[in-house]
């Protein structure tokens, strides 16, 4: 069993960012079924059951919500990149959090910006309305290999001017049209 | 781990949101001690006072 160091407290939120794929239902996780609200909570699904499905993420599970630090590409961002449904979003996370080299595995996430290419506006925009979230439409370009890298490096920008920002001067989701 | 690589350390992340932004989720309880106002004191005594332009 995997050990890890005692328990840290830190202020939060922290912020990193979450993939989804865009469905005529709305934002689904790349690995399950089903869609998202724009607030979740981690609940274990591991089979057999190794926990309370309440108490995710656990270090000794692989369960909670996968955040990317954004601050930098990850190895499987190419490929995500190249998919027209992708949606990127920048989220807030806090609670009980396993913190990875890449990223968390968080309990609660709070999707606070959407992004997408122009083939999933018709959704994502819809999503942003309704969750009154900021959403930012990046072109795709034919090249893939330049779409990723204008794919992530807007979103390192978002990231890295969230934690720049002091969160109460962020503007409240009513605030922002 | 799917793209986030190894685990260092488990931490509890404290959520710190403005009033009106909590998630969803956190509900105040309807009991809660009610919060005084500044709008809510007297007004200040009035000093002025227009002549009527009729």
């Amino acid at each position: 069993m995997l050990t890890l160091p005692e328990v840290s407290v830190i202020p939060g939120p922290l912020v990193g960012v979450k993939v989804y794929r865009a469905t005529r239902k709305g934002l689904r996780p790349l690995w399950h079924e089903g869609t998202v609200g724009r607030t979740q909570q981690a609940r274990c699904l591991a089979s057999p059951r190794r926990h309370d499905p309440e108490e995710a993420p656990r270090s000794d599970c692989l369960c909670g919500l996968y955040v990317y630090r954004g601050t930098r590409a990850a190895d499987d961002w190419y490929e995500l990149s190249c998919n027209a449904s992708t949606v990127w979003t920048v989220v807030t996370l806090w609670g009980r959090v396993i913190e990875h080299r890449g990223g968390w595995r968080a309990e609660h996430v709070r999707i606070e910006q959407l992004v997408c290419s122009p083939t999933a506006e018709w959704i994502v925009g819809l999503l942003a309305e309704s969750w009154q979230v900021p959403l930012l439409v990046v072109p795709a370009h034919p090249d893939p290999w330049r779409s990723y890298q204008a794919h992530w490096r807007r979103i390192a920008d978002l990231v890295e001017g969230m934690r720049l920002s002091p969160l109460h001067l962020l503007p409240s989701p009513s605030q922002v049209s | 781990m799917s793209g986030i690589g190894e685990p260092i350390r488990e931490i509890e992340v404290l959520p710190i949101f403005l009033p009106g932004e909590a998630p969803a989720e956190v509900v105040p309880s309807p009991d809660a001690e009610p919060v005084e106002s500044p709008a809510e004191e007297a007004p200040a005594e009035r000093t002025h006072v227009y002549a009527d332009p009729a």
